[in-house]
């Protein structure tokens, strides 16, 4: 204590607050850390010989090699992101369950042309199933069919020998 | 002074094509520190080898978008940082564990390893090393294995120099304390 009563404070250097107080406990840590660890900063990895003396051309020769292209689908993940990804297209923007066409807007046309193309799948006797009688009845009413149609629609359709029998 | 024109010379050969020898250079003059920079974080000496072939790999290719704002040594310290944080971390998925647990696994394959020629002491102190926060690993492994000054870490870290004292001073204490534990 007499001795820091000694020390001469009349210089312009400054040190920061508490220096000396941390500066003690830094010293003192640093210490123990030397007691138990020792000199020596080796972490005690190695190399193999003449390692560095070849590395340089090694990694110049790899920059000389062309870029490899890395394929998008090289996992099976991207597979089957892409599948995903796919499907969710097709039912979003396609939409292929939209129903949005409505049977009113139809035209006839297209209708007869199922009707026509599907026939062998709807007899008679499936509309007949698929109808009310009142909806036959009405059906009946609506088409009003000239004699000539009936004839050519006879011609086109049926066979004279089943009618002979009939 | 003479550092900063041979450095701003090297960087305007390496843009320039052919850059062969400036490539070379560049490899000869900084192979050994970003290697045991690596070696510190990846353990092993492969592994090692192929992140820094890696490292140079991707400065070859970017050379041309060094801008020089921060010094080369700067760039290339934290490409390989980062470099090697990367292969940690893909390992580490690959193996379906953490990174505490990779490291674990790295320290205690040392004893086998080929190239790994430390002592009970050196192990020990590597697994303190790795209880210790990200970036005062870094800080201790940098100041002490590869006695990189307080300004150049200052650089690399864009952290002030006041703070990485403090934390190499509580990186020690807290790998004192763990050697003492154990």
């Amino acid at each position: 204590m007499e001795d820091s009563k000694n020390i001469s404070k009349n210089n312009d250097y400054k040190v920061p607050e508490n220096y000396f107080i941390n500066f003690q406990e830094r010293l003192q840590v640093q210490i123990e850390f030397e007691e138990i660890v020792g000199l020596k900063k080796e972490a005690g990895f190695t190399v193999p010989d003449d390692y560095f003396s070849n590395f340089s051309q090694k990694v110049l020769q790899q920059t000389q090699q062309p870029t490899k292209v890395v394929s998008l689908f090289k996992s099976k993940w991207m597979y089957a992101v892409a599948s995903i990804a796919a499907i969710l297209l097709f039912i979003f923007v396609l939409n292929p369950f939209s129903t949005t066409t409505t049977f009113d807007s139809l035209e006839n046309d297209t209708i007869a042309a199922y009707l026509e193309t599907n026939n062998s799948f709807l007899s008679a006797y499936d509309l007949g199933e698929l109808l009310t009688d009142e909806e036959l009845e009405n059906l009946s009413n609506e088409i009003q069919l000239e004699d000539t149609e009936v004839i050519d629609y006879l011609n086109t359709t049926t066979d004279p020998y089943d009618l002979m029998i009939q | 002074m003479q550092t900063q024109i041979i450095e701003s010379q090297l960087i305007d050969d390496l843009k320039k094509q052919p850059n062969h020898a400036a490539f070379t250079i560049l490899v000869e003059k900084y192979q050994e520190r970003l290697y045991w920079h690596i070696r510190q974080m990846v353990k092993n000496h492969e592994d090692t080898d192929d992140v820094l072939q890696n490292v140079f790999i991707k400065v070859h290719r970017s050379i041309h978008s060094f801008k020089g704002d921060s010094k080369l040594y700067t760039w290339l310290y934290r490409i390989a940082t980062n470099e090697a944080i990367t292969f940690l971390n893909k390992r580490a998925k690959q193996y379906h564990i953490s990174s505490e647990a990779l490291q674990d696994r790295l320290i205690n394959s040392l004893e086998s390893d080929l190239y790994f020629e430390g002592d009970e002491i050196q192990i020990q102190l590597q697994k303190a090393i790795q209880t210790l926060p990200e970036k005062q690993q870094t800080v201790f492994r940098m100041k002490y294995f590869q006695d990189i000054t307080y300004e150049e870490l200052s650089e690399i870290t864009d952290t002030s120099v006041g703070a990485l004292k403090s934390s190499y001073h509580i990186a020690t204490k807290k790998i004192t304390d763990y050697l003492k534990s154990t």
